[in-house]
């Protein structure tokens, strides 16, 4: 290990951060501001990955995360495949195995996998020799919606330890809030939740997280307000009475942010309902750090895309072996 | 075997050092026309304190000059071959290289290999009128057609060898000192920590 941070690995896949270290974390960060520049370039592209392929498999529908790894992996000079299940095998019936199974045959690299089950991402990367990035799956995990949510709060105070976070919304289904709360935690931010208590999950304060019933006191107390997206169907479901009740009660308007620090900022991870969990005018308005997000979110994937591509522990370690 | 098989001789000390640096620049302000753009592109980590330090003698020579850094780590040709992933730096080029007159500058010059890359990543910049190549060091044993316009000093260095050179920045003083590993190499199977 050397002084500057070289040597940073990550394993074959980022399944979610709960399995990082807090280390690897901000490695991911730091290898991320190098990433932002390219974007800036009069000619967004640089050679790295040229040679590799990889398929984008999105079982669930999804604009920002499915273009943002679009992004990142055409930035590097990756060759990518999209599929998703409509207009595919699977609706055929093909299991996610057989339709991985299926694309290694055709000699890929890298696999990102959004998926409506808790846990694919995991069962994918245990079945497949190639990298596997999650890119959300079930209520599970959403690592690098997390990781870009933290270099976005990174950007805006210097560190994140000590940083007070609170997320408002639904809680219990958020793939999004849990990834986010294993990131923030393992890099030392305070935490708290609020939202409808049918949508915080019971025992959620033995991970070290408040429990906020008012979202005011939420506003009150933190540098970040992150703003989850109410999910339609959650109504339907009947854990929300309806959604000008849920406004009323949870949503972000201008004049609760009055009592909020000068310097707070707000995130949301998209899309966003306006009227519903944040106004126009909130999202609009100058706390608002929701397309700086967007901007983040290709740097980090482009940082998670090059981690992996380039350290592949088991590969690598067998490959050695063969020399001597 | 000895018990510090690692030897390094000392080349060129802080004062040696800064009359190539300044003699580098006196070239560079000789051969490059006044009215030419000229844009210093330093090599991170070494090569763009180099730059620094011949942009500023080249200030009192000529005009205006700018003066960029480049991070080749994602244009190497050996990405999937190194055993260490190697951390990606930023690049900062503050002007436009369109129609100017670059000066790619490097702490050694060896295979020739990171000049390649840094060709090559300078495309996407621009299209520079032309480019030219500075060194501290030429130590020879090339593997591509690169050869420097500038080089402060010329070392034959036997593999195994190699040539380190300090800079304020990184290691508190300019120096140029050579190392010789080959003892130390031979004496153990030890391929590195990584």
């Amino acid at each position: 290990m050397t002084d500057n941070g070289e040597g940073l690995r990550l394993g074959k896949d980022l399944v979610g951060l709960k399995d990082l270290s807090r280390e690897q974390i901000l490695g991911i960060l730091d290898t991320a501001e190098p990433f932002k520049e390219i974007s800036e370039r009069p000619i967004k592209k640089v050679p790295i990955l040229r040679g590799q392929t990889i398929v984008n498999l999105f079982m669930e529908p999804s604009t920002r995360t499915r273009i943002s790894f679009e992004f990142a992996e055409k930035r590097l000079s990756a060759d990518t495949v999209n599929i998703s299940s409509s207009g595919s095998s699977v609706q055929k019936g093909e299991s996610l195995v057989d339709t991985a199974r299926n694309l290694e045959a055709m000699r890929i690299h890298m696999v990102v996998v959004r998926h409506g089950s808790s846990g694919a991402a995991r069962f994918l990367a245990d079945r497949i020799p190639s990298n596997v990035i999650n890119a959300g799956d079930g209520q599970h995990a959403h690592p690098t919606q997390a990781l870009l949510d933290l270099l976005t709060i990174r950007d805006r105070f210097g560190d994140i330890e000590g940083r007070r976070v609170c997320i408002v919304g639904d809680i219990q289904h958020s793939r999004v809030a849990r990834s986010n709360i294993w990131g923030l935690l393992k890099c030392g931010a305070e935490v708290a939740v609020c939202g409808p208590k049918t949508l915080i999950p019971a025992g959620i304060e033995d991970l070290g997280v408040q429990v906020f019933g008012r979202v005011e006191e939420g506003i009150e107390w933190c540098d970040v307000l992150y703003v989850l997206r109410l999910q339609l169907e959650r109504m339907q479901g009947g854990y929300v009475p309806s959604l000008r009740e849920y406004n009323r009660v949870f949503g972000i308007s201008s004049s609760r942010l009055q009592q909020a620090a000068s310097d707070m900022i707000v995130l949301h991870p998209g899309p966003i309902n306006r009227g519903v969990e944040i106004d126009s005018a909130v999202a609009n308005g100058p706390r608002s750090v929701i397309l700086p997000q967007v901007t983040n979110g290709v740097a980090v994937r482009m940082a998670v895309l090059y981690l992996l591509a380039g350290g592949q522990p088991e590969f690598a370690e067998s490959a050695k072996g063969e020399d001597k | 075997m000895p018990t510090d098989p690692i030897i390094t001789q000392t080349l060129f000390d802080e004062s040696a050092t800064k009359n190539l640096l300044l003699e580098l620049a006196q070239q560079i302000g000789q051969t490059v026309p006044p009215a030419a753009h000229l844009v210093l592109v330093g090599i991170r980590r070494r090569g763009d304190s180099i730059a620094e330090s011949i942009g500023e003698h080249l200030r009192g020579i000529r005009g205006t000059l700018a003066i960029g850094s480049l991070d080749i780590t994602l244009y190497r040709d050996d990405f999937g071959q190194i055993d260490s992933l190697p951390r990606v730096g930023t690049t900062v080029i503050e002007s436009s290289i369109d129609g100017a007159h670059v000066v790619v500058v490097d702490d050694v010059l060896y295979t020739g290999r990171t000049i390649r890359a840094a060709l090559n990543e300078l495309a996407d910049f621009g299209r520079a009128t032309k480019i030219e190549l500075c060194v501290l060091i030429d130590r020879g044993g090339r593997q591509l057609p690169i050869q420097p316009d500038y080089a402060g000093h010329f070392a034959e260095v036997a593999p195994g060898q190699e040539i380190s050179v300090r800079v304020p920045t990184i290691d508190g003083a300019w120096g140029v000192d050579l190392v010789d590993r080959s003892a130390a190499l031979a004496g153990s199977s030890e391929v590195g920590e990584e």
